[in-house]
């Protein structure tokens, strides 16, 4: 009795995913529940166990991309077993049962949308074969820019094959005159494609501002060693990020104009208030998502905030911890930064980076004085927002930042 | 090594196995004292005798429910309808009693029995006697279908379903009866459900079935003085089928024409076709062909049957275009 080895489906929108490792190798044994193989999709890497016991049939090789539902192979109850023919009639009913994939608990659905398409016209739709689709994806080669040789002007393996040789001719994308040997070169990670073209294709969608504002966090910076010192050790240790998400939370509560984005000739405001916290990791950048921040205590932004990081940095992230965000916080200050032009995490039209807080001279009441000050980098989509409704925002913003007192009184 | 003939090597088969098995038998119409009426049972009366090679009245239902009452207790037996398009008359013993014995009797019952058939398909013999309906049986679960293309396959492939615990479908092709082929004289089984790539190719796959591989090879020929190399697989047993072969062959050439005698609407090569969507659509370059007659009764005459069915020349021209 053979086990159909199905990739599943870990989010909405997962669609394919890279099959990166068997773990078993074929022909061996494998217990149900142990670890069969890793996909990786283009934002996380999962891994897949066992769900009976068997031996190892691999159809799919390790690298390959493959849908969601693809069989990659079979666990089989002997090492000889022919895969997929069905001896009996028993059997067969019993396999079909057993291919039928178990779709994964899918959790809330997600506010975000795709915001893809609707800049095709008529008659503008190309068609290319699957196998040429498979091929220029998996070498990043563009088939906008090609032209098709089949038949009404389909494009084919061989399209995109010359299209790659034509790359590698004139020495890849960076610089035609680049000897072949000063250079190296390696396919990107599913990762690191995802973020070129969501990168991309968030400078190419939207009208990308970004404006900067001082905060005076003596206040705060005082408020908070206060606070740390009388909590105890074992409670998640409240950072800067936090309460800077906790003061966003509660100002796109007031402004909702931050938490839409523009989908056609609709504006779309978004219920919850879904807070990104941009992560670094090896190889890469996740933003898991802290969910209704506005409803949350700092206590409770922090101990998310923790356990996410944790996900994040250890590869345990779902699809689900990456899914919903309607605003997103960059901290650039924990690498050194005091402003930047982050890029928009569309379809969100809003995103605040945070600088490093330093001392500096400060004018008050005519004498300079020393002040804790941090630089605050909003950048927005300005076809929706306009520059004094970002300012207002990052004047509330500073007025809660820098008097704790307020902030607590207005947002608990 | 011997050469030997499609019809011979099918006599071979079954006088060896009557050999081994005392409880392998044969009826049918004619099989007995004249030998069959193609002659695909000569010597087997004077050799086992006519308690295990039995003529019987002409009444199909009647020769397929004696070979399931004889395999619900014990025999092994070989039931012979003489034409394929004669399953009218006998689909409920098939259908009904032979493929759903061991299902419904939670498999307290074995079902060794093969029906032994034909199709002369562009025999030129009409209507009543030259359909492929491969689809009727190869749909209904619990049934094996073999339908062997060389000599060497048929002995092989028959020899494996007389020893099979299901009900074999074993169709025959009448217009492949003369054809010859070396074949080795120690015993030999050829497994069900596994197919034979008869020719191997890089360009483009071609699935073929009965008189259809012989055609393929042919045009296989003549594309490869252009260049092409075309990879011709002939399944052999079409349930189970082999779909491991055929998707493997695909992701090599990203290209698949399936050709049958059988039409198009619900049959095999529609099944080909959907199992490589299935299985390997991220392999394809250009959509799946199908090459089949048109979707009209088999004509009298060989020259109309001729120009309706597949041949080297549409085959070349299919496999032209999928490489254009």
């Amino acid at each position: 009795m053979s086990h159909a080895i199905i990739i599943p489906k870990l989010g909405l929108t997962m669609e394919e995913a890279t099959l990166v490792r068997w773990h078993i190798p074929a022909g061996q044994q494998v217990a149900k529940g142990a670890t069969l193989y890793s996909i990786e999709t283009d934002k996380i890497s999962f891994d897949v166990e066992a769900e009976a016991d068997g031996y190892v049939d691999q159809i799919v090789p390790e690298g390959d991309v493959v849908p969601v539902g693809a069989l990659v192979g079979y666990l089989l109850e002997r090492p000889d077993e022919a895969s997929p023919c069905v001896s009996s009639v028993a059997e067969a009913a019993k396999v079909v049962v057993d291919n039928v994939p178990v779709p994964a608990a899918s959790a809330a659905p997600p506010p975000m949308q795709a915001t893809l398409g609707g800049n095709m016209g008529e008659g503008a739709r190309r068609y290319i074969s699957p196998l040429a689709r498979r091929i220029a994806a998996s070498n990043g080669i563009d088939t906008g820019a090609l032209t098709g040789s089949g038949p009404n002007g389909v494009i084919l393996k061989r399209d995109v094959e010359r299209a790659m040789a034509a790359r590698n001719a004139a020495g890849g994308p960076i610089g035609g005159d680049a000897p072949s040997s000063s250079v190296s070169r390696r396919p990107m990670t599913a990762m690191r494609r995802a973020i070129s073209q969501r990168m991309q294709q968030s400078l190419n969608t939207t009208a990308q501002m970004t404006g900067f504002g001082k905060v005076d966090m003596t206040e705060m910076v005082q408020w908070r060693s206060e606070l740390l010192e009388v909590m105890p050790t074992d409670a998640p240790r409240i950072t800067y990020t936090d309460i800077v998400t906790k003061a966003c939370a509660g100002v796109l509560r007031e402004m909702p104009e931050l938490n839409s984005y523009i989908d056609g000739d609709q504006i779309v405001t978004w219920n919850d208030i879904n807070v990104g916290i941009a992560v670094a990791i090896d190889g890469g950048l996740l933003v898991p998502v802290i969910r209704n921040a506005d409803r949350l205590s700092l206590l409770e932004i922090a101990a998310q905030r923790v356990a996410l990081i944790d996900r994040a940095r250890t590869g345990q992230i779902t699809p689900a911890d990456l899914e919903g965000g309607t605003f997103t916080i960059s901290n650039f200050g924990s690498y050194g930064g005091d402003f930047e032009t982050p890029i928009l995490n569309t379809p969100q039209s809003a995103l605040l980076g945070i600088g490093g807080i330093t001392d500096e001279p400060a004018v008050r009441d005519k004498a300079i004085v020393i002040r804790a000050m941090m630089m605050l980098s909003l950048t927005y989509d300005h076809r929706l927002i306009d520059g004094a409704v970002a300012g207002r925002f990052r004047a509330r913003l500073r007025a809660l930042l820098e008097h704790p007192s307020v902030m607590l009184a207005l947002l608990g | 090594m011997t050469m030997k003939n499609y019809c011979w090597a099918l006599i071979d088969a079954i006088n060896e196995e009557m050999a081994r098995d005392p409880d392998v038998f044969l009826a049918g119409e004619d099989v007995a004292a004249a030998g069959g009426a193609f002659g695909g049972s000569r010597g087997l009366l004077a050799a086992h005798g006519p308690l295990r090679v039995r003529d019987t009245p002409i009444s199909e239902e009647v020769i397929v429910g004696l070979g399931v009452g004889a395999a619900m207790t014990g025999k092994r037996p070989i039931v012979e309808i003489m034409f394929m398009d004669f399953f009218g008359l006998c689909m409920d013993q098939i259908v009904n009693q032979a493929a759903k014995m061991h299902y419904l009797y939670q498999g307290a019952f074995k079902m060794p029995m093969v029906i032994r058939t034909m199709t002369a398909v562009e025999m030129g013999i009409g209507p009543h006697h030259s359909q492929s309906l491969e689809a009727w049986v190869g749909h209904v679960p619990g049934l094996k279908v073999v339908m062997p293309s060389t000599p060497r396959d048929a002995k092989g492939l028959m020899k494996s379903a007389i020893r099979d615990d299901n009900p074999v479908v074993f169709i025959e092709n009448l217009a492949l009866h003369k054809i010859k082929e070396d074949i080795e004289d120690e015993e030999f089984l050829i497994p069900l459900g596994k197919a034979d790539i008869k020719r191997a190719g890089r360009d483009v796959t071609v699935v073929a079935t009965g008189l259809m591989v012989h055609k393929a090879l042919a045009a296989a020929e003549i594309l490869s003085q252009e260049g092409i190399e075309i990879e011709v697989i002939d399944p052999r047993t079409i349930s189970p089928l082999d779909v491991d072969t055929i998707v493997a062959s695909v992701r090599k050439t990203n290209r698949a024409l399936v050709v049958t005698s059988a039409h198009k609407p619900f049959g095999l090569a529609s099944e080909v076709a959907a199992q490589i969507m299935d299985h390997a659509f991220y392999d394809l370059d250009v959509p799946v062909a199908r090459l089949t007659p048109p979707f009209t009764p088999q004509p009298f005459g060989k020259g109309f049957e001729a120009f309706l069915h597949p041949d080297k020349a549409s085959i070349v021209a299919a496999v032209r275009e999928l490489m254009a």
